[in-house]
């Protein structure tokens, strides 16, 4: 990480700490910086958004960007000048107070630095070199979900890809909520990466957020240990597969040398029993989205929370167009938001809400319908997986899924709902909704996208259990031991999986990701093929071409493509029918308007037979798909005729 | 006051003793009219050197990985690298100590392996040394503390060797830290400053040898303050009321600023010594420090230069002589206190030793044994010694004794320059600031002493004439020199602060420390950032590799992924034993390359890629394609004539001409012998296909070489290093 990266995040901190007087919300300073690393990031994204549509992604942007943003927030700078000072000096004196001082910083300062350390560790073993000069890939998170990531960031940032077609199908638009990777593409100007650029975007988001978290359940929570306990279930949620595949199975078997090399993960089977992954390993870092919507979600909803009262409309239009631009960063909490708001408004009304609604319709309604895929995926259906994979409809299966998949958080949340009744009256009950729906509808095509709702459940309902076990923890032995067995039913899972992915040796990571054949091909592509030109190749989970050039496909992963409504079947036949039969390519290229078509161990391996490749269908390739510009390491590139076929 | 034993007349310690209460009560007025202000003032400075904190966290951790490896950082990356892997051997003191490897270690397995990395250790060092004066701050006072701070800061030496991967910067940490506790210990003695003490002593040696430098310093001045309290102790006593120093009481009110919930009344008591014995202390104080630091340099040279080579005298009995020396002046006088019935037990460094009790230097020992064990033994995982020649012992004696004799030892070989004064010279060329300061507040402690001041200059002197005097003079070993001079400067700029009489002379001091700092940080900012390894700095030592090396690493790299892609195999990389470092740490991730003796003459076989020094260049002949030949430039270095070569004194003006030059554009001179920057040069040959091949894939020109300086006056002629080398 290089000094304009530090500066360009300290820029984009301190604009958001003085977005965060925009409200008339009393906060601590440190507060202030957290919710700044998480306001800072949306502003700074879209700034630069705008300015990189006229600039291009260069240095010129990001400096023109965080200019931008200064001269936006100097006249609030100006204005709360003196409580910005006040602050600062209250954060020196507090600072030398004890640990059990409720106004003590000390333990927030302890969470930032244990999620410091976590995340950066975790994120080292993202990508490593491997022996042929490719790249390795330290966990599942990144072997899966960030190939696309990288394709969208990789867009963006060498193909200035601000008309917003969707690099992983060509013709298509970029109907995702792409946010968070125009964030990442934005470090790339000064100086990082590309793998980099990911790291460095998600180290900044993924510390803050325990931060948030634990500054938002604080005030909700009675007290600060209720609030710890909150963020400690929330981020090792991850069912209870662990107390029987762990305890019973893998611990036995390997003794307690199975730390340093754990054989799977606990929260996760390949959608087989488990649908409810670590909200860190399954969410967080894979999802990046949620770097910015859970903790958007949290700030919000506290906003809402400190507001009830006072009925402010300028705290109300913050909120507002808060939430109104959250689709373009995670359209989940953007529901969410929308859901707790709509809520809230109905059990205290007030004609200050439409300051709420009114930016947060007006400006999130058109991006989300915007977002919304041209294929109706959606279907109604019952009891989610009950019925699907191996789960069975009995009411056994019934419990044993929540069982497996949430513990008792569930219960545990149930009952802190009653025992702070006198607190929030009928406030948390909207967050059942996101237990409900994934019970009754299928919205994303595909039945594993209805985790997205359940973890918001946990993350909202997590001040509830908190609140739940810290009580316990204040009374009797028995309730103290009753406690302790429930923060281990509820975190074991969770913990070990976040412990693979920190430890980094587990198997069978780090894995082979891009070979050096594909980091030479992908770096050729950036340097050598114009930034739109469009690309046929193998649809496999990463291909260099769009996850190194940024370059966009034909077709990206199929999995994917369902799950942004796109037409992955028909893409899928016409590659197939492009590489095994080269003679018919022209309509195809016509189709897609290919520019170049790769021919590489991918597409080889899955477009051609065994016969076909001993025949050497090299031959046909250069007669049918163009002038070969490239020939390094089994990879052949063809410039078609250009658009015209 | 009589004179006693001291030999002073009546008359003349009254007339100071007047002089001495005149001062008292100027600064005591001073003191009360400046009062209000003082803590604004502080908290100015306060601020002051929160801003200097962050100026000192950007230039220290900012483009660490901007310089070409030096040989040594190599060295320090690639044991921390095996001890990451377990692979470590465990301590040899041709490498110095371990911790730094166990601390960078830990940095590259949270943040991955990376030049800058390999850096942290010393930034991080660095930054702290910035910051920890302000402990002192008492002592060095309300300019002093700032001033001394942005010496620090802007010091180009301070700068560059925190952005040094070797152990200097951190071990130059545990020194200063070591010096305040030892210090606080003599000063206000708690319980756990045996504790504190020997932990920071053992951690020192845990990372370097010089800590016996250390202890040396440190130890002299221990002994002088010994013998120093015994004189003091009886003319105190015999005034009568010395063991009860009078105290002014003074109430102050500190209200804790936050949320207005909290106020403290601090009730301070404020000393004012009103001993008529003042002048005597400071008589006795100036002369102990004089003959002491004067005995040090006698006995340095009655040693000699080449210290190791002392058959007929070893060095360590002449040190010996010295610390006996110092031992019975000590012992005399304390006969002198016991005479007169002085109380011992009240003498501030008798009490500083007992106030520990007996269990707390049992504990301390007893927890620095511990550390000791752990740190030599890869924390009790191998006791084992390395199997080293150097190094034969197990781990635990290797780490008490044969790091003290190697490095004796190796004094006789008088590695690096073989000047005495090279030292003088690089503060000279350097840190003309901070020396012009140093000077002054040398003075200031002379003409008034005090512990604290005694101690300081104690320490700067002490360092200057041991570190002259070591056979192994090295530009990394500046720093230990330079931080006591830098906390001396300090005390100088205070001192002239106070005597500052008219508005033209204060704002004089000013000016001089305007210019100064921004000479400083100019200074700093190109030897370290823009011509950061260039050998025309005498910061760079014979080790430092050009930018070629880096070139070379990274093309390789990606020539290697070519070859796999087009060939189906590694490249085979054979780099000769004398130009391996730093490829070591550059190619860690290499698939195969491999450290080999090359001998000239032939090609080692199956080999593509092929790394030789110039004398090992090897010959083919004019139709052999196999091998395509590049000339190369391993490591450079400039070792001038700090006289420019000037042999009379009518060539006065181009000794003048010649440093100003260096001074202004960093322009080495050729001294008459050659002596321009230079090069260990070389060739690198490379197969005729894989050649071809980086030709086509890389952008040209194939192969890149590095940016070098070029020099436009006396060594123009020479600024091909391949051919002053007769390449």
């Amino acid at each position: 990480m290089n000094l304009l990266v530090v500066l360009f995040i300290l820029a984009l901190i301190s604009i958001g700490f003085s977005l965060t007087f925009a409200t008339n919300i009393s906060l601590r300073l440190e507060e202030r910086v957290c919710f700044g690393v998480v306001i800072g990031s949306i502003v700074v994204s879209l700034l630069g958004f705008v300015a990189a549509s006229l600039l291009g992604v260069n240095g010129i942007m990001v400096l023109m960007t965080i200019a931008l943003g200064f001269v936006m927030v100097s006249p609030i700078i100006y204005r709360n000048r003196r409580a910005i000072k006040l602050e600062a000096k209250s954060f020196r004196t507090r600072t030398s107070y004890s640990w059990k001082d409720k106004d003590s910083p000390r333990p927030l300062i302890a969470i930032l630095l244990l999620s410091s350390v976590v995340t950066i560790r975790i994120l080292q073993n993202a990508f490593q070199a491997s022996e042929d000069g490719g790249i390795t890939a330290g966990h599942l998170s990144v072997y899966g979900d960030w190939s696309a990531h990288l394709a969208y960031v990789a867009s963006f940032a060498y193909a200035d890809n601000f008309s917003l077609g969707l690099p992983t199908a060509s013709g298509e638009t970029f109907a995702y909520h792409f946010g968070v990777d125009w964030f990442s593409a934005m470090f790339i100007p000064l100086g990082s990466g590309l793998l980099g650029s990911l790291e460095v975007s998600t180290a900044v988001l993924a510390i803050a957020f325990p931060a948030v978290m634990f500054i938002v359940c604080e005030r909700l929570c009675s007290n600060r240990a209720a609030a710890g306990i909150s963020v400690g279930v929330f981020l090792t949620a991850g069912g209870t597969g662990a107390l029987y595949r762990f305890f019973i199975e893998d611990l036995p078997n390997e003794g307690p040398s199975i730390l340093t090399n754990l054989p799977r993960s606990y929260a996760f089977d390949g959608f087989d029993r488990n649908w409810v992954d670590n909200p860190v390993t399954g969410f967080l870092y894979p999802q990046r989205p949620t770097l910015i919507g859970f903790s958007s979600t949290l700030i919000i909803v506290l906003l809402f929370w400190l507001n009830r009262e006072n009925r402010d409309k300028k705290t109300y239009f913050f909120t507002g167009v808060f939430t109104g631009l959250l689709p373009v960063f995670h359209v989940f909490a953007f529901g969410a938001v929308l859901l707790i708001g709509g809520c809230w408004l109905v059990l205290n009304r007030s004609r200050s809400w439409l300051y709420f609604l009114v930016p947060s319709l007006g400006l999130g309604l058109p991006v989300l319908i915007w977002q919304l895929p041209e294929r109706d995926g959606s279907e109604w259906h019952t009891l989610w997986m009950l019925g699907k994979s191996s789960w069975e409809r009995t009411p056994l299966d019934f419990f044993s899924f929540w069982f497996l998949n949430t513990g008792l958080f569930i219960p545990v949340a149930l009952s802190g709902t009653v025992l702070t009744f006198k607190k929030f009256g009928f406030r948390f009950m909207p967050i059942y909704a996101f237990l409900i729906i994934p019970n009754i509808a299928i919205w994303h095509f595909w039945p594993g996208n209805n985790a997205k709702y359940v973890i918001f459940f946990l993350l909202l309902a997590s001040p509830l259990v908190g609140e739940v076990l810290s009580r316990l923890f204040a009374r009797t032995v028995t309730a103290k031991i009753l406690a302790t067995l429930l923060i281990i039913s509820l975190s074991t899972s969770g913990m070990l999986d976040i412990w693979r992915a920190f430890e980094g040796n587990s198997g069978p990571y780090p894995a082979n990701y891009l070979s050096g054949k594909d980091v030479l091909v992908g770096e050729w592509a950036r340097e050598n093929t114009e930034q739109k030109a469009v690309f046929a190749s193998a649809n496999n989970n990463v291909h260099p071409i769009r996850a190194l050039a940024g370059r966009t496909v034909v077709s990206g992963a199929p999995g994917r493509l369902n799950d942004l409504g796109v037409d992955w079947y028909t893409r899928d036949q016409d590659l197939r029918t492009l590489y095994m039969n080269p003679n018919g390519a022209d309509q195809i290229i016509r189709r897609y308007q290919i520019d170049y078509i790769v021919v590489g161990p991918y597409e080889l391996s899955m477009y051609t037979p065994q016969s076909a490749r001993e025949e050497d269908i090299g031959y046909s390739y250069s007669d049918n798909f163009g002038e070969l510009v490239y020939d390094i390491g089994g990879y052949r590139i063809f410039e078609t005729q250009g658009r015209s076929g | 006051m009589t004179s006693g034993g001291i030999g002073y007349s009546k008359r003349r310690v009254e007339v100071a003793s007047l002089r001495t209460k005149k001062l008292l009560r100027k600064s005591n007025d001073r003191e009360l009219e400046t009062e209000p202000d003082s803590s604004e003032a502080w908290k100015r400075a306060g601020q002051l050197v929160v801003l200097m904190f962050l100026v000192a966290v950007i230039s220290r951790l900012s483009y660490l990985g901007l310089r070409a490896f030096h040989h040594d950082e190599s060295l320090d990356a690639w044991f921390s690298l095996q001890y990451l892997d377990g692979t470590f051997k465990g301590y040899d003191q041709v490498y110095h100590g371990p911790l730094r490897f166990y601390i960078t270690a830990a940095f590259f397995w949270l943040f991955g392996q990376s030049d800058s990395i390999a850096r942290i250790l010393p930034a991080v060092s660095g930054i702290a040394v910035v910051l920890f004066p302000w402990v002192w701050r008492r002592n060095l006072g309300i300019i002093g503390t700032p001033v001394t701070i942005a010496l620090l800061l802007t010091s180009p030496t301070m700068l560059y060797f925190s952005r040094f991967g070797r152990e200097d910067s951190l071990f130059l940490l545990l020194t200063f830290l070591t010096v305040i506790a030892f210090i606080s210990f003599l000063t206000k003695p708690r319980s756990w400053h045996p504790v504190a003490l020997l932990v920071l002593l053992v951690l020192s040696l845990a990372v370097k040898e010089s800590v016996f430098l250390t202890v040396f310093i440190l130890g002299s001045f221990g002994i002088i303050t010994i013998g120093q309290d015994f004189l003091l102790a009886p003319v105190g006593q015999l005034q009568g009321s010395a063991r009860k120093p009078r105290y002014k009481t003074l109430n102050r009110e500190v209200r804790i600023e936050g949320i207005a919930r909290r106020t403290i009344t601090v009730r301070s008591r404020v000393s004012h010594n009103t001993n008529e014995g003042l002048v005597s202390e400071e008589i006795i104080r100036r002369w102990f420090f004089i003959a002491g630091i004067g005995l040090m340099a006698a006995a340095f040279l009655w040693i000699g230069t080449n210290p190791g080579q002392q058959e007929n005298g070893p060095t360590i009995i002449k040190l010996g002589i010295y610390g006996a020396t110092l031992a019975c002046a000590a012992l005399v006088c304390g006969f002198i206190a016991i005479r007169r019935g002085a109380h011992l037990p009240q003498l501030p460094v008798l009490r500083a030793f007992s106030t520990p009790r007996l269990g707390g230097w049992i504990l301390g020992i007893a927890v620095a044994a511990i550390v000791f064990v752990a740190l030599f033994t890869q924390f009790f995982q191998q006791f084992d010694g390395p199997g080293a020649v150097t190094a034969p012992y197990g781990a635990i004696r290797n780490g008490l004794v044969s790091g003290f004799e190697y490095w004796l030892g190796e004094q006789a070989t008088v590695r690096g320059d073989s000047r005495w004064q090279y030292y003088l010279v690089l503060l000279l060329a350097y840190e003309w600031v901070i020396l012009g300061l140093a000077l002054v507040g040398l003075v200031s402690v002379i003409r008034k002493p005090n512990f604290f001041g005694q101690a300081i200059a104690w320490w700067a002197c002490g360092s200057l004439i041991v570190y002259s005097w070591a056979g192994e003079r090295m530009p990394w070993l500046l720093v230990h020199i330079l931080l006591p001079i830098v906390i001396l400067a300090g005390l100088g700029g205070q001192s002239v602060w106070d005597r500052r009489k008219r508005r033209g002379a204060t704002i004089c001091f000013g000016l001089f420390l305007i210019f100064g700092f921004v000479y400083a940080s100019t200074t700093s900012i190109y030897s370290s950032y823009f011509r950061g390894g260039e050998p025309q700095e005498l910061f760079v030592q014979a080790g430092q590799a050009t930018p070629e090396v880096v070139e070379w690493a990274e093309q390789l790299e990606s020539l290697d992924r070519i070859s796999v892609a087009h060939f189906g195999r590694h490249l085979e990389v054979k780099i000769d034993s004398d130009v391996y470092w730093p490829y070591g740490w550059y190619l860690r991730d290499f698939h195969s390359s491999s450290y080999a003796v090359i001998e000239n003459g032939s090609f080692p076989s199956g080999a593509d890629v092929i790394f030789v020094p110039h004398w090992d260049r090897i010959t083919s002949n004019d139709d052999d394609v196999t091998y395509i030949e590049i000339p190369y430039e391993h490591r450079w270095w400039w070792v001038p004539e700090f006289d420019t070569g000037i042999s009379a004194s009518n060539q006065f003006g181009d000794f003048i001409s010649a440093w100003s030059d260096w001074i202004w554009n960093r322009e080495p001179w050729d001294s008459g012998s050659g002596r321009c920057p230079a090069s260990l040069s070389g060739s690198v040959y490379i197969r005729t296909e894989i050649y071809e091949l980086g030709e086509r894939y890389f952008e040209p020109p194939f192969p890149r070489r590095g940016e070098k300086p070029e020099y436009e006056k006396s060594c123009q002629k020479v600024s091909n290093f391949l051919v002053s080398n007769g390449y």
